[in-house]
């Protein structure tokens, strides 16, 4: 397996053993970043299995765990998780697993109670640079917008996927047409986003960002926008707020525009 | 019939033919009548939902039958041949009244005073001002109060008085409150102050969950939005019951844009706020009563009445 890009942590990861390598580690880093990867490398490394515990944080799940007698790398997605549940991990850091390992995935680490993150090891996944993801994607697609729009590879490949012109002429559509649309026919822009990570909807994220994208490319051809991108700008940011109530967050924009 | 010759009947023990049918507009009356039929016949009460379900079981090793209830608001069909049948209705078709004259009861509106001789009556040992606390508190709704005393009821007469004061120290009639999250958010949304101030001084007896008043309030707003600043909606559009289209369209009172688009920005901002702490959880329920209700009309409301 061939994880490009993270030279860093691959060789933090390549100086560590069985004996050695920390039992709790925050790994840090964007969606679509590799986080998933990075732990499949690290139990093929150690010669473990992995098991995503993101679900089953109940406390008789808990004293499961400490049961098993098969070494295990124990995952948690904590961007997923409420304070509750993050408290119920810090039980499970303050008595570590005799011969198991906990990787807890966080996309922003401050995001994550400072109790937790001091009984970690704190890693993190490198940023990419536009030269790094154009490895990704054949040299015949036009990839300047994906290149422009996207942070990770896992970004990369959804944006690929999707037909960018269409959704910048309906992104263009509704900011021509705002200020004169009925405000429930506004609303209703939240049936073509998913929230939820719906299958057959674009992603909140990516749609944010590619109003942002188009934001900047309008204003820079004169529109006077300023306002519209500071908004969409403070939008896209608190996407980032651990479980935030998406639909809401893009609701209340669309009531302030 | 009258119902004093039925409470004779019913004294004397006799009731063999328990074809009755009461017009009660609350049902506690009846109610208790159907009890004591119950009793002195010694016969078991059957609810039905239809009057088709009233069938007299008249096996050759089975010889009890049941006294079979039914409740409806208005007396259509005639009854089924069986002899132990108790309707409770508001009204009597007219087509088949004549036919039932001699079993019909009319049972007279529960009056004040009866109320008061109920409650002395079933909760002998309490002290009146108690219990006028209680039939206030209960805004004279019968069943509600009967409700109540069962609570008390259970005690020694001795010892009623001491322990209906302990229950209201220990807040044990605290669901006493005829409000209900959905009075709150009605009275919120016709900006209906008066109602407003009665419920808020019952609120501690409420179920109100803050969360779950601002997902009521903002499924409601947004209602509101799709049909006031629609372009010609209709229930069948929005996919919604026409009786709620009609009571947002006709009975609400208008909003106007401003303060409808206000009112969703802040519904939609209270969940981020939350979660950046920039709002406190314990004030989110006033905090956004107080937005909502201020607009320019409201004010002018307050202004007049206070």
């Amino acid at each position: 397996m061939e994880i490009m890009f993270q030279d860093n942590l691959i060789s933090y990861i390549n100086s560590k053993t069985l004996d050695t390598f920390p039992r709790s580690v925050l790994l840090q880093g964007l969606k679509g970043s590799g986080k998933h990867l990075i732990v499949a490398y690290i139990a093929k490394h150690l010669g473990l299995n992995y098991s995503d515990i993101s679900e089953k944080l109940d406390l008789e799940s808990i004293n499961n765990y400490y049961l098993q007698s098969e070494p295990t790398i124990y995952l948690i997605d904590a961007d997923k998780l409420t304070i509750k549940n993050q408290n119920t991990i810090l039980k499970f850091l303050e008595e570590p697993l005799k011969n198991s390992f906990i990787i807890i995935l966080t996309q922003n680490k401050y995001n994550i109670l400072e109790t937790i993150r001091n009984r970690c090891i704190n890693l993190s996944l490198s940023n990419y640079s536009k030269e790094n993801l154009s490895y990704f994607i054949d040299k015949d697609t036009d990839m300047s917008i994906l290149l422009d729009l996207a942070e990770t590879p896992g970004e990369l490949k959804i944006l690929k996927d999707l037909d960018i012109s269409k959704e910048l002429d309906f992104i263009d559509k509704i900011f021509d047409k705002m200020s004169i649309a009925a405000f429930p026919n506004a609303l209703t822009l939240t049936n073509h986003v998913g929230f939820k990570d719906e299958q057959d909807l674009i992603s909140a994220d990516i749609f944010i960002k590619i109003m942002r994208y188009e934001l900047k490319r309008r204003i820079s051809q004169g529109k006077n926008e300023f306002n519209v991108y500071k908004l969409t700008n403070n939008l896209y940011r608190s996407l980032f707020i651990p479980n935030i109530d998406k639909r809401q967050l893009f609701e209340n924009y669309l009531s302030a525009l | 019939m009258e119902l004093k010759d039925l409470k004779l009947k019913i004294q004397n023990k006799d009731l063999n033919n328990s074809i009755i049918i009461f017009i009660d507009d609350i049902g506690f009356i009846s109610k208790q009548y159907v009890q004591a039929i119950s009793k002195i016949r010694n016969i078991p009460i059957v609810s039905i939902d239809n009057l088709s379900d009233a069938v007299t079981d008249n096996s050759l090793f089975d010889t009890t039958s049941d006294l079979f209830l039914y409740k409806c608001d208005i007396l259509k069909d005639t009854l089924p041949k069986t002899s132990d049948i108790i309707v409770i209705c508001k009204k009597v078709d007219k087509n088949i009244s004549e036919m039932y004259a001699d079993v019909i009861v009319q049972i007279p509106k529960v009056l004040d005073w009866q109320i008061e001789d109920y409650c002395t009556t079933k909760a002998k040992g309490v002290e009146s001002k108690d219990l006028a606390w209680l039939i206030d508190s209960c805004k004279r709704d019968i069943f509600k109060i009967d409700n109540e005393l069962n609570k008390i009821a259970i005690f020694d007469e001795k010892i009623r008085k001491i322990e209906f004061k302990n229950f209201i120290k220990d807040n044990i009639f605290s669901d006493l409150s005829p409000y209900t999250i959905f009075s709150l958010t009605n009275a919120i949304i016709t900006k209906n102050l008066n109602e407003l101030k009665d419920i808020y001084l019952d609120l501690d007896k409420i179920d109100v969950n803050a969360m779950g008043l601002l997902t009521i309030l903002y499924n409601n707003f947004k209602n509101i939005i799709n049909i006031q600043l629609g372009v010609n909606p209709t229930a069948e559009s929005l996919n919604m019951n026409p009786k709620q289209f009609a009571a947002i369209k006709y009975r609400i009172g208008r909003y106007s844009k401003n303060d409808l688009v206000s009112i969703f920005n802040l519904l939609t901002s209270i969940d981020q706020r939350l979660k950046l702490g920039e709002l406190p959880a314990d004030v989110i329920l006033d905090y956004v009563v107080m937005k909502i209700l201020i607009s320019d009309n409201t004010v002018k409301i307050y202004e007049r009445k206070y």
